[in-house]
């Protein structure tokens, strides 16, 4: 019974832990939007407070659980443990591998990354800026994709992974993003199709900026942006790897 | 006594500390460890602490409201508070939502402990059903995702009737049977050692008789722990499952079966397994505008914040098989009979 009290514990402590370690080193960002910085804060901070009153109750001897055992306590702990020790391995974001799996038509999810209002959009739209910033994103790929003839000889810069895909030509990627509404788990891929002599040479997941001219180009039936490639950049990952 | 109490509390701290210490020192390595990991488990680690992360909060949420209602409230107020007539009932029920906006990972563990705290069954089923729909924030982001048409409307609309319906039919089948689950039915060990046993949950009595607010606090929180670490469980299986199923089964496959009259089960299977949060689903379910009905954006949208993979466990952690079977085979039905006749209808 002791055992079993102390284990609970140390999963509340460590699940308390867990939190802390995300929100001092900022990685949290990897796996929640932003705005659940708080509430997980909040979250933390409750964690310890409950791992709190369960030791000082055990350091005081009160052997009993509080409640009714349930059916199988250790079974539940154990389970409880399995999210800690996939927290253990290395921080991990999405990659092309998840694009594979979730969406192959990278004209088909454009339209629907959108969450800004239109207000935000037509503010864009008089003075285009080639350098697309991270906030701006989605809004901006949202505008390129509805009226791709409108942007026409503009010029782009933007930072993203990179993605292939096999029924791609040979001289085109995807420079990529997930976009995210509330957690990874939801995100859905943003970008513009890259045509660049030397794509073939770039390796998938690689983070770069890329710099050109929109073009527009027919895909699957339908009109969608492209960037004529001037310049290509290694980049180091960003520090938050999603817009939203 | 005083050396026995001392001597077996022992093992369980030592464990305690063993487990803390095990976790600061492998977050601590990690950094240095360069492991060449395979994209899949990559992707399956990052969906599952998201899944996980995002519903903390919220879980938590839940656990505590339950231990308030558990430890603060009795079973006679409650009483005193619900409505004699059942339609009328099953309408405030339906529509609690607008005032205590929670999602459906919190919802869960709130409508277990009202089931035990002797609420009928049917209305508990409409308030499970409805608040994770019927709450101002999934109106306003479903809005937001679908801003020149009624999709937000409709999706209350249709919520409503479905939440209002299945209390209803809940209590035609399965009208006062027992459903809870024979664990959880019990009464805590509130008694706490050195105060009366109160016996709540049969005298009507809320946990503790006359205690001091300090007793009460570590009530409230001792429960809030309980309540926490056995429901969590339930939903740490659906969580690792609706990720494993998202890394592992491309998403094509489904999309491609798409058209026809399948599309509505397709569509329902879909925010099944994605187990969405119900204040993102629908802007999931804009990227399946262009390639499936609107009723079967529809079934998407209802369904998923109904019932999905990450709070069907919690379900069967909280209430007997049959009830959530009964629970399942209801909504699945009457969420399908809206779909099919939005499309019937000429869709929106």
């Amino acid at each position: 019974m002791r055992t079993l009290e102390g284990t609970r514990c140390g999963i509340l402590l460590t699940f308390a832990t867990l939190l802390l370690v995300l929100l001092i080193n900022g990685n949290a960002v990897n796996y929640v939007h932003p705005r659940f910085q708080w509430g997980l804060t909040l979250s933390c901070a409750v964690l310890f407070l409950l791992a709190a009153v369960r030791i000082g109750r055990l350091w005081n001897g009160h052997h009993h659980s509080y409640a009714q055992p349930q059916r199988r306590p250790w079974l539940a702990c154990f389970i409880m443990i399995l999210p800690l020790c996939f927290a253990v391995l290395p921080d991990s974001t999405l990659g092309s591998y998840m694009v594979e799996m979730k969406e192959k038509d990278p004209a088909a999810t454009q339209s629907t990354t959108n969450t800004a209002p239109p207000s935000t959009a037509s503010a864009v739209v008089q003075a285009w800026d080639p350098v697309i910033k991270d906030e701006e994103f989605t809004t901006v790929m949202m505008m390129l994709y509805n009226k791709p003839e409108d942007y026409t000889d503009q010029e782009i810069e933007y930072v993203g992974f990179v993605y292939h895909q096999e029924d791609f030509p040979e001289d085109s990627f995807v420079a990529a993003r997930f976009a995210i509404i509330c957690c990874a788990a939801d995100a859905q891929v943003a970008g513009l199709l890259c045509h660049f002599p030397e794509a073939a040479t770039l390796k998938k997941d690689q983070w770069v900026r890329i710099k050109g001219r929109i073009q527009t180009r027919m895909y699957q039936s339908r009109v969608i942006p492209v960037v004529e490639v001037s310049m290509v950049q290694m980049v180091k990952p960003p520090l938050n790897p999603y817009v939203y | 006594m005083n050396t026995f109490r001392q001597s077996s509390f022992r093992p369980g701290l030592k464990l305690l500390v063993l487990i803390f210490l095990l976790f600061l020192l492998s977050t601590g390595l990690h950094a240095n460890i360069v492991l060449s990991y395979h994209q899949e488990i990559l992707s399956l680690r990052t969906l599952f602490l998201s899944l996980v992360l995002e519903s903390l909060p919220f879980l938590l949420l839940g656990s505590v409201i339950s231990a308030l209602l558990e430890v603060l409230v009795s079973e006679d107020t409650i009483a005193r508070l619900l409505p004699r007539k059942t339609l009328p009932g099953l309408l405030v029920a339906a529509l609690l939502g607008l005032v205590f906006p929670l999602c459906e990972c919190g919802i869960v563990l709130i409508a277990g402990r009202l089931a035990r705290k002797r609420v009928p069954l049917h209305l508990v089923t409409t308030f499970m059903l409805s608040v994770p729909l019927i709450n101002p924030l999934v109106i306003l982001s479903t809005g937001m995702a679908f801003p020149d048409s009624p999709v937000a409307f409709f999706r209350i609309a249709g919520a409503l009737g479905v939440a209002v319906l299945t209390g209803y039919l809940i209590k035609c089948i399965l009208d006062g049977q027992p459903m809870l689950n024979a664990s959880s039915i019990q009464a805590c060990g509130c008694g706490h050692h050195h105060l009366p046993a109160a016996i709540h949950g049969r005298a009507g009595e809320s946990c503790l008789n006359n205690p001091g607010i300090l007793v009460k606090m570590e009530a409230i929180l001792m429960h809030s722990g309980e309540e926490f670490l056995s429901m969590g469980s339930y939903f740490v299986i659906g969580a690792f499952l609706a990720s494993l199923l998202q890394v592992s089964i491309p998403r094509d496959i489904l999309t491609g079966v798409g058209q026809g009259s399948s599309s509505i089960l397709v569509m329902m299977a879909m925010a099944f397994g994605l187990s969405l949060c119900s204040n993102a689903d629908a802007f999931v379910a804009r990227s399946f505008a262009s390639t499936f009905s609107s009723g079967s954006i529809m079934a998407f949208l209802i369904y998923g914040a109904m019932i999905d993979l990450k709070n069907s466990f919690m379900l069967f952690g909280q209430f007997k098989a049959r009830y959530v079977i009964t629970l399942m085979g209801l909504v699945t039905l009457l969420v399908l009979i809206y779909g099919v006749s939005v499309n019937l209808w000429g869709g929106i």
